[in-house]
């Protein structure tokens, strides 16, 4: 258990962070000239700055994984090696943040750094699901359902957060999160007939029913609460970043342990 | 006789008694530390516990396998290794780690179809088999080789067509280990 906490931290804090970052490219972050004076933690620069604290602690993350973390520099230097690419992914998207808060302090992001955000978020998020899907000695991380693991998880994790923080489009998002809660639904289930298909002994099970009820039906029965007026929108996103978060992290928890059974 | 030497080892699962002796020997006389292991010995039929009897009584038989790194031609642990400590000596083809650069990610030991790499918990890099490379380049063989008491493995050069090591995967149709992964293996199962 105690090697899984790394990665646990780095797939779902970086995945939040990439995933939320790919969302927001589908928006508009910059804020239009001569617009009233809003709060800081409205701004899209606020949402940026969450991101980039979310992406660092995952890295950190990785740093804690290693047995030699002071010597982590090393580990840049294979392009071939899916954990390289990991940190060349990582590195940019880090690198792209830093960039968007620099220059969205004063009339908010601009366009294409939230484009290329999310470009780079999509490459972090898919390298990340190849690093695990090529290791060969764990079979069970082999097949197709690894993938929308990490990549359907990250970008429910962020549309979640998105809602939450860019509260001019929280409808938009709410809608997003809650397809895509119904979706890992779908993910669990997939990931449960990978594992039963390469290591029937191992019961996973209760990963995926724990996980579909934390990810995919409590988050939205909180959007149908919303749609119907029982929850305030901004108690519901909270709701939803909550459950969403958890049961992404549930799933991976019980991905990791099948593969270092 | 090919320039390049590629060393390999057959192991022969129809002599191997399974005491172990192998999996001692390379501990002790590498000096392995920790819980890492270079060498160990598994059960032939997979999935059972090493020393559990396959089979239906009176038809049971108990085998076993002993494994090792297998100093693959194109070795996954080499291509994913993130800092290149994973590396592949181009005059022998033995794969060894460079511990003054290995980060101990642990994804050798993840992509390696056998298993191979194992975590020096004292050290915290990776450790693995390295054909007992000193002694090899001296003209001795590796250390498994030299104390296994039931002769079950030959170790020599696969590059020459003449060599004993060749021969006996010839005579008893040795086979490479899960080919499958198209690692192309220097370790031959007989």
């Amino acid at each position: 258990m105690t090697e899984m906490i790394p990665l646990i931290v780095f797939t779902v804090f970086g995945g939040i962070a990439a995933g939320a970052v790919l969302c927001s490219a589908f928006v508009d972050l910059r804020q239009p000239e001569g617009a009233p004076e809003i709060p800081f933690v409205k701004k899209p620069v606020f949402f940026i700055i969450v991101c980039l604290a979310a992406l660092a602690v995952g890295l950190l993350g990785t740093l804690l994984h290693l047995g030699q973390p002071l010597r982590f520099l090393n580990g840049l230097s294979n392009p071939a090696s899916m954990i390289s690419q990991e940190g060349y992914w990582s590195i940019a998207l880090g690198l792209v943040l830093v960039a968007a808060v620099a220059m969205g302090v004063k009339k908010g992001v601009p366009r294409f750094l939230t484009v290329l955000g999310g470009i780079v978020a999509l490459g972090m998020m898919i390298v990340t699901s190849f690093a695990y899907y090529f290791a060969a000695g764990i079979p069970v991380w082999n097949g197709g359902a690894t993938f929308p693991v990490f990549v359907v998880g990250d970008i429910a994790m962020g549309a979640a957060l998105c809602a939450l923080l860019i509260e001019d489009r929280r409808t938009l998002f709410l809608n997003v999160s809650a397809g895509l809660a119904a979706v890992s639904l779908v993910v669990a289930l997939a990931f449960q007939a990978q594992v039963a298909s390469v290591h029937a002994a191992f019961d996973f099970m209760p990963w995926t029913a724990v996980s579909m009820i934390v990810a995919g039906v409590l988050p939205i029965a909180a959007w149908a609460a919303q749609l119907k007026g029982f929850l305030a929108p901004r108690i519901a996103s909270i709701a939803v970043l909550v459950l969403v978060v958890l049961g992404t992290a549930i799933l991976r928890i019980g991905f990791f342990a099948v593969g270092m059974a | 006789m090919s320039d390049q030497v590629r060393y390999g080892m057959a192991i022969d699962t129809t002599r191997c008694v399974g005491c172990q002796t192998c999996t001692v020997s390379c501990k002790l006389s590498n000096q392995v530390p920790g819980d890492a292991l270079r060498c160990h010995v598994e059960n032939l039929y997979e999935g059972l516990e090493v020393y559990q009897a396959a089979g239906t009584y009176p038809k049971t038989v108990v085998a076993f396998k002993p494994e090792l790194c297998n100093h693959c031609v194109d070795p996954l642990c080499v291509k994913n290794c993130p800092t290149g400590a994973m590396h592949k000596d181009p005059e022998t083809g033995i794969v060894s780690v460079n511990k003054n650069v290995c980060i101990a990610c642990g994804y050798c030991s993840w992509v390696c179809p056998y298993g191979a790499p194992s975590m020096d918990d004292v050290n915290h890099v990776m450790d693995k088999c390295d054909f007992c490379a000193e002694r090899v380049a001296q003209g001795l063989e590796p250390y498994c080789v030299e104390s296994c008491p039931a002769n079950a493995r030959i170790f020599g050069r696969l590059d020459d067509p003449n060599s004993e090591l060749n021969a006996i995967i010839q005579k008893k149709q040795g086979v490479q280990p899960s080919p499958e992964f198209g690692t192309n293996p220097s370790v031959y199962y007989l």
